[in-house]
């Protein structure tokens, strides 16, 4: 009895870990770039006044830039305050804000805004519903119904959500690139796609890989059950 | 599934109930009926053993193999 409720207590512990894992893992990058969403949350409300004024609101872009010529890897400069010199810099990741001269231009890109926003959307609807299932599955192993096939079920719902949320992201990514493609072209560099999402791939792969396991299991234990 | 388990018509013959081989062979009247059904995937040698004793017969008396692909 002792026994079983120190597994229980495992169970508890992992799943509130994971938790806080899942937490971390979907605001590492607010965490890492916070002040680049402080300043678009900042701007998204600057866009919605100027919308209401009839305006059109400005769009800012984070760039990923490649050098266009390996010679000329540090075509750019900071100045050193330290000594007042300039140094050769070469830019990695630059946030830009791109200005729309009129509405046909914006409508130009349209589609990309589109698309963006309909992601978006569906990324915070499957950012919700994994954990859901996820805990529906640790519920059941909390208590002791581990090898059924409504478990299994579950488990492969997961893993297929994390198989879109990939695609999504995927997506999203060659999508934003195209719409940045189609404003911007800058001097000494090229626009590189920024591809994110690898984890999302390797979790959902993992969780069919366990579901199937678990069917396996639940085969096994059936067929043991049903042993006279 | 190809073998057949006649363990009612063993029980018939011997006017036995299934509470009361289920008494005398200490298996439990749910794992019985599940044999008689048919349900099981699997029998042990020790359960064929006492059924065999209890009903005095064979394990072929119990068992019987069907040909699936000359059943009508």
């Amino acid at each position: 009895m002792e026994n079983r409720n120190r597994k229980k207590r495992s169970i508890a512990l992992l799943s509130v870990l994971a938790g806080i894992a899942y937490i971390y893992l979907i605001s590492i990058d607010f965490i890492n770039h916070w002040d680049s969403h402080m300043n678009s949350f900042a701007e998204g409300y600057r866009a919605s006044a100027e919308g209401r004024e009839g305006r059109i609101p400005d769009e800012s872009f984070s760039l990923l830039l490649n050098s266009e010529n390996i010679e000329y890897y540090y075509s750019d400069s900071l100045l050193n305050l330290k000594n007042n010199r300039y140094m050769p810099a070469k830019f990695q990741i630059v946030d830009v804000k791109y200005h729309f001269e009129d509405n046909k231009e914006l409508r130009q890109v349209l589609k990309y805004r589109a698309t963006i926003f309909i992601i978006v959307f569906l990324l915070l609807f499957l950012f919700i519903a994994v954990p859901i299932y996820f805990y529906k599955i640790i519920g059941a192993f909390y208590k002791d119904h581990i090898f059924n096939h409504t478990n299994v079920r579950r488990l492969k719902i997961v893993g297929s959500l994390l198989l879109i949320i990939y695609g999504l992201q995927l997506i999203f990514d060659i999508t934003l690139y195209c719409y940045q493609r189609s404003l911007i072209d800058i001097t000494h560099y090229t626009l590189s796609i920024y591809l994110s999402g690898a984890e999302w791939l390797f979790m959902g792969l993992i969780a069919l890989l366990i579901a199937n396991i678990l069917k396996r299991s639940v085969e096994m234990k059936e067929e043991s059950d049903l042993t006279i | 599934m190809p073998i057949i388990v006649n363990l009612d018509v063993e029980m018939a013959k011997k006017k036995m109930t299934l509470n009361e081989l289920s008494e005398r062979v200490g298996i439990t009247p749910a794992n019985l009926s599940i044999l008689k059904t048919g349900k099981a995937k699997a029998i042990r040698f020790s359960t064929l053993e006492i059924i065999c004793r209890e009903l005095n017969c064979q394990p072929g008396d119990i068992l019987e193999w069907v040909d699936e692909e000359k059943q009508p």
